[in-house]
């Protein structure tokens, strides 16, 4: 694991600053009234173990502990993933403009979703719920569909690329279908489609972290290789590269990440694209800094966007996608002026 | 030295975890009370609509932003599709009525101890009287939920009694100027076939959905006699007239038209009756 040292310390810290800071915004802003300085100290005494002292009432604690925590490490989770899959992306594909969604997995989420909505569908598999099973195999579909598509095309990047197009296209318009069909469900179809965190508990959280886990080792693990793909196929071979495999493996990775992340909370779009970019400008851009640094900072974008979007306009709650694009690119626009770097 | 960081980083994530876990369990056991609900919370016009009407106005405490009707209830700008749960459970509810569970939003609050009763949207007449006795029996209003709903029963009998025997006249309800329209797998568009009128949306939703978008050209081929409009000013009439074609349908030049609140072609409530009345004297017009 000599990626690790490859990371600059100084970016490293500040990211898991950064980490730690919305992790504490987000835990002690709400609607409900819980006092901040409470729930700040609260936090604390959780730390050191001590359950006894906090002045909390038990609903109060309920709230932070069952509401507000298990929101915050899924919006990390989910903010990490995509800003992971999307550099994964990026560097498969080597497109700037490559995001978590490149290959249909939007599209095939958002129809799977739809028809789950519209046919009041009560199916779980273990602790999945219907919309989400149906987001995640929708998702999954779709990749497949696509690769599936371009293998009898070459299997080049730009075959793969063009299948993804077709198939998001192609399942799109099976979604407006649907949704045109279904007038009543449109408001809650919509409201899936820009993204949502809503949850409560731990089990989305259970669910979503291994497969982060898996498969940003995976992804991380073919940093290098990644770096080498920067030049061209033929060159990563050259120089002892296998671009065949890190293709096979980072797409797979990613595109199993994003069908995850979408399935707990709908199409949260821009994180995956930017935050990469970002890392990449502000850092360096081998992908050894850029999917670690991505990670993080992706987690700490996407929680502090969602407490944004709980705090803002209560006692209603803005749809999360509207924040991360709405803070997510003029921010970006700045780093993107200031930056000497090139994409 | 960052391996060692790392490492302890994830010592503390699993010791949260752990806390987290042992925490969960204990809260788990919170019980409900059968007792009658003294602060209630609706995000949904419709129930906001039902419980008013059965007397259940004074234990509401606050409903969501679209909840307009009637006009005494506590509108607040909390949200029915986009709700907020801590924003709800600041009100300090003992019952939070709602007909969509948008993430989770009823397990969470059962979490807190808040109670909930979910009512997702009726489709014909029945369903309406339905929830109007559920939601008595639920907030301790049985009795007058009970009347309310023999009311609405004998009222809706009434009209379809007066409506026997009379001309199957063709309706086209639109919804909205793309021609969305109600068929009679909606509650709303359930209404026409009740009072012997033939729903001229009913041929396009084959599958059952109610609220299909039907072609132009088929309302003109099925030349409806009385056409009911969404909107609370003559305005739409003026517009609908001059839409090419239009003026040689039967209901265009009878004017025979019926503006609708979409409020109320939108919420399964009381309502519903006030409407049946208006399309029954509509057709005596004929």
């Amino acid at each position: 694991m000599d990626n690790i040292f490859k990371i600059p310390k100084l970016a490293l810290f500040f990211s898991l600053l950064l980490l730690v800071f919305s992790g504490v915004f987000s835990i002690c802003l709400g609607a409900a009234n819980i006092p901040v300085f409470t729930t700040f100290e609260f936090i604390f005494q959780m730390i050191l173990g001590d359950w006894e002292s906090s002045n909390l009432t038990d609903i109060q604690k309920t709230i932070i502990l069952e509401w507000r925590l298990p929101r915050f490490f899924l919006g990390a989770l989910v903010g990490a993933s995509l800003s992971v899959a999307g550099s994964g992306f990026q560097g498969v594909f080597r497109n700037p403009l490559a995001d978590p969604f490149l290959l249909g997995s939007a599209a095939g989420a958002g129809l799977g979703a739809t028809l789950v909505i519209v046919s009041d569908l009560e199916v779980s598999f273990f602790v999945f719920g219907s919309v989400q099973l149906g987001a995640f195999l929708g998702a999954l579909v779709a990749v497949l569909a696509a690769a599936i598509v371009s293998s009898s095309a070459g299997r080049t990047t730009a075959s793969l690329l063009l299948s993804g197009v077709a198939v998001a296209a192609f399942l799109t318009a099976c979604q407006t279908y649907v949704m045109q069909r279904n007038f009543v469900s449109i408001q809650e179809i919509y409201g899936w489609l820009i993204g949502r965190l809503l949850t409560s508990g731990w089990t989305e959280v259970g669910i979503m972290f291994p497969y982060f886990l898996v498969c940003f080792a995976v992804i991380y693990f073919y940093a290098r290789e990644l770096d080498l793909l920067r030049l061209s196929e033929d060159e990563s071979k050259a120089l002892g590269g296998h671009p065949l495999q890190t293709k096979i493996f980072v797409i797979s990775c990613a595109s199993l990440m994003t069908a995850v992340a979408v399935s707990v909370s709908g199409l949260i779009a821009f994180v995956g694209l930017v935050v990469p970019h970002v890392i990449r400008l502000a850092v360096g851009s081998s992908y050894r800094i850029i999917i670690p640094l991505s990670a993080i900072v992706g987690g700490a974008f996407l929680s502090s966007a969602d407490t944004f979007a709980r705090v803002i306009v209560a006692p209603a709650e803005l749809p999360i996608g509207v924040i991360t694009a709405f803070i997510g690119a003029p921010f970006f626009a700045i780093i993107l002026r200031l930056s000497k770097g090139t994409i | 030295m960052i391996d060692l960081i790392l490492n302890k980083c994830l010592f503390f994530i699993r010791n949260i975890f752990l806390i987290l876990l042992l925490n969960s369990v204990a809260f788990s056991t919170i019980a409900f009370g059968d007792s009658r609900p003294e602060r209630i919370i609706s995000i949904s016009p419709s129930l906001t609509e039902i419980l008013f009407a059965i007397g259940a106005g004074a234990q509401v405490v606050a409903v969501d932003s679209y909840s307009n009707y009637p006009p005494e209830a506590p509108t607040t700008s909390l949200s029915a599709y986009e709700p907020n749960m801590e924003a709800i459970s600041a009100f300090d509810p003992d019952l939070v009525v709602l007909s969509y569970d948008i993430g989770d939003l009823v397990k969470g609050l059962n979490s807190v101890g808040i109670d909930t009763m979910l009512l997702p949207a009726a489709v014909d007449f029945e369903g309406i009287i339905f929830q109007v006795e559920e939601l008595g029996k639920r907030t301790g209003n049985t009795e007058n939920a009970i009347k309310v709903a023999g009311k609405m029963k004998t009222e809706m009998e009434d009209l379809i009694d007066s409506r026997r025997g009379g001309k199957p006249l063709r309706v086209y309800h639109e919804i909205d100027e793309n021609y969305y329209s109600a068929s009679s797998n909606s509650f709303i568009g359930s209404i026409y076939g009740l009072l012997n009128l033939i729903n001229i949306a009913d041929k396009a939703d084959k599958e059952g959905y109610g609220y299909p978008k039907l072609s132009p050209e088929y309302i003109l081929s099925a030349n409806p006699e009385i056409i009911i409009l969404p909107g609370k000013d003559l305005e739409y009439i003026n517009k609908i007239k001059i839409r090419p074609g239009w003026s040689a349908i039967d209901a265009v030049v009878e004017e025979n038209f019926l503006l609708l609140d979409p409020d109320i072609g939108s919420r399964w409530g009381p309502r519903i009756i006030d409407f049946a009345k208006s399309v029954v004297k509509q057709t005596e017009e004929n």
